[in-house]
């Protein structure tokens, strides 16, 4: 009896063994598959890599990770599939287990699968961003308005079923899509290049790891510096606190800003017929429990004011805070004049309103972004914004989806 | 009526009977004590063994999971983020755990030059500036495991070594 049974004891400890083995290596096969996921999902960034060559990347990286020791006979092919906007990339790689017992008993090993897919983080394309994410419109453009984004994107966080609406105007960009819809009316003077998209994933507030600096006590209160003088209102950091509702400009007065940031605590910037000859290195903080807005109202000639390069507010040239309500009110440009700034308007919490031939753009030489809550650009009002990369972006990392 | 002659007939069969049944006893003695005692020991150490090496596969996943998620930037990834290097360690010795047997882990920094054909690991180099050209710098986390498992009722030296070991790109 028992040697009768011997053998089938035998028999089924041994296709117990594989069993345990043909475990373990489907678990290092799925670890192989990982890496050669990770491995092949460093050729994304290029954008250039061929299959051929995600293929090697998957394998050399699937083999470094396991020496080629238990996974069974690993499948020198692997399947590599690339999103066609080189955003993520599968591999899925395959092996016959290894046998020691089962086959001698007929037990065939079994084929083992395993896949993964890695890609790189969502990596904001828009210098022209609207945040709202329900605003109806976000962003809009009428009246023979105009939105230009040279070597990047316009883009609405809004899902509104018109999160961005093009009304006889024009939108031209590297890409122009939003959350929500991209609609436009039917008038035959509607420019949108290139075809919108629309129900796209949003983008994330590229400024938000920033934080506004603190001001000091007030040095001015509801500043009025408009009145004629020989001689310019020239700003310093010596006192660049203004409370309440500001004015500047006017009567042929130039005024001049040395480098550094100007706050503006609870009231309005307004700068109305400013003839500003110095602003570089430049910001202004609209900040306090209740932010006011930042109005422009120029009827002709170019305003040229850039934007610190480092410390806090590195990189923005009017930034509005949020109140604790979360909403700001509207920023305006009107008027016939042109303001170029070498850096970012920034008012997460805030609409950005340019109206009547106002034109926001890029100042020669710089780079300018524009990220608001809301924007609206009407009668011939533009922006041109140009910067590749707001906030210092990088490329996005790379990281196991599944 | 009983016939006379059956008593040593029946006698002889009880005789065969127990004879038999001898027999039996031996064979299973013998079956048990030298087949199947060792194969059932065997196959628990084997299982011992398969469960090590499977605690061993997670150490070493865990630390190349956490080495993908906090990858450097500078060139020389192994002297700007030997925190990174330490968390690694430290993610495989907790997913390993602490039962026994105990295991020894290590990580460490090792760069190749690389290509973007290559599908088999090139030597690695120690001279981090020179790469032929057509190659590029490769940085790669090395975590190393090891155990051993020494089957039930078996003395130690017959402790059967158990050692894993990954390379991961990091850059």
């Amino acid at each position: 009896m028992i040697a009768a049974m011997l053998p089938v004891f035998v028999a089924a400890a041994g296709v117990g063994i594989d069993y345990g083995i043909w475990q373990r290596e489907a678990s290092r096969l799925q670890l192989a598959t990982d890496a050669a996921a990770m491995g092949a999902g460093r050729l994304l960034a290029a954008q250039t890599a061929s299959g051929a060559q995600f293929a090697a990347a998957a394998l050399a990286a699937a083999n470094a990770v396991t020496g080629g020791s238990w996974v069974g006979t690993l499948n020198q092919t692997p399947n590599v599939t690339v999103a066609a906007n080189w955003s993520t990339v599968s591999v899925t790689l395959t092996s016959k287990a290894d046998s020691y017992f089962s086959q001698l008993v007929g037990v065939p090993a079994p084929t083992l699968s395993a896949s993964a897919t890695s890609g790189l983080a969502v990596q904001n394309t828009a210098c022209v961003l609207a945040l709202s994410t329900s605003a109806s419109p976000a962003i809009a453009v009428n009246n023979m308005g105009s939105i230009t984004a040279t070597g990047c994107g316009i883009f609405s966080d809004s899902n509104a079923s018109q999160s961005i609406y093009l009304n006889s105007g024009s939108l031209v960009a590297k890409s122009i899509g939003a959350v929500g819809i991209v609609a436009k009316s039917n008038s035959g003077s509607n420019t949108m290049t290139p075809a919108p998209t629309d129900g796209d994933a949003a983008e994330a507030n590229p400024l938000s790891n920033m934080t506004a600096p603190t001001p000091g006590a007030c040095n001015y209160t509801n500043g009025n510096f408009t009145a004629w003088r020989a001689t310019p209102y020239s700003f310093t950091q010596s006192a660049n606190v203004f409370c309440g509702n500001t004015t500047i400009g006017g009567n042929s007065t130039t005024d001049t800003f040395a480098p550094g940031t100007y706050y503006v605590v609870n009231g309005s910037l307004t700068f109305n017929n400013a003839v500003i000859t110095q602003a570089a290195g430049v910001s202004f903080v609209l900040t306090g429990s209740t932010p006011g807005a930042f109005g422009w109202t120029n009827y002709s000639g170019s305003t040229t004011i850039t934007a610190p390069t480092t410390g806090p507010t590195a990189g923005i040239v009017v930034w509005q805070t949020c109140p604790a309500s979360g909403s700001a009110p509207a920023n305006s440009m009107n008027g016939g004049s042109t303001l170029a700034l070498g850096g970012a308007f920034y008012a997460p919490c805030g609409a950005l309103d340019i109206n009547n031939n106002a034109k926001l753009t890029a100042a020669s030489g710089n780079t300018m972004g524009v990220v608001v809550n809301s924007m609206q650009v009407v009668g011939s009002g533009a922006i041109s914004a140009n910067a590749a990369s707001i906030g210092g972006s990088s490329a996005g990392q790379l990281s196991l989806i599944q | 009526m009983k016939s006379a002659g059956a008593w040593p007939q029946r006698r002889g069969k009880r005789h065969i009977r127990g004879a038999c049944g001898g027999v039996v006893s031996i064979e299973a003695a013998l079956a048990i004590s030298l087949v199947l005692m060792p194969m059932c020991l065997g196959t628990i150490g084997l299982g011992m063994a398969l469960t090590a090496a499977a605690r061993l596969d997670h150490a070493i996943q865990a630390a190349a999971f956490y080495a993908w998620a906090n990858q450097g930037t500078a060139p020389s990834w192994g002297a700007a983020n030997s925190a990174t290097l330490a968390g690694a360690q430290s993610a495989a010795v907790a997913a390993y755990g602490t039962a026994a047997p105990a295991a020894t882990i290590t990580t460490a920094v090792a760069f190749y030059c690389v290509t973007s054909g290559y599908v088999q690991m090139p030597p690695a180099v120690t001279d981090t500036t020179a790469c032929p050209a057509g190659e590029s710098l490769a940085t790669y986390l090395t975590i190393a495991a090891s155990t051993s498992v020494t089957p039930p009722g078996m003395p130690d030296a017959t402790a059967i070594p158990l050692s894993v070991t990954a390379t991961v790109r990091v850059q």
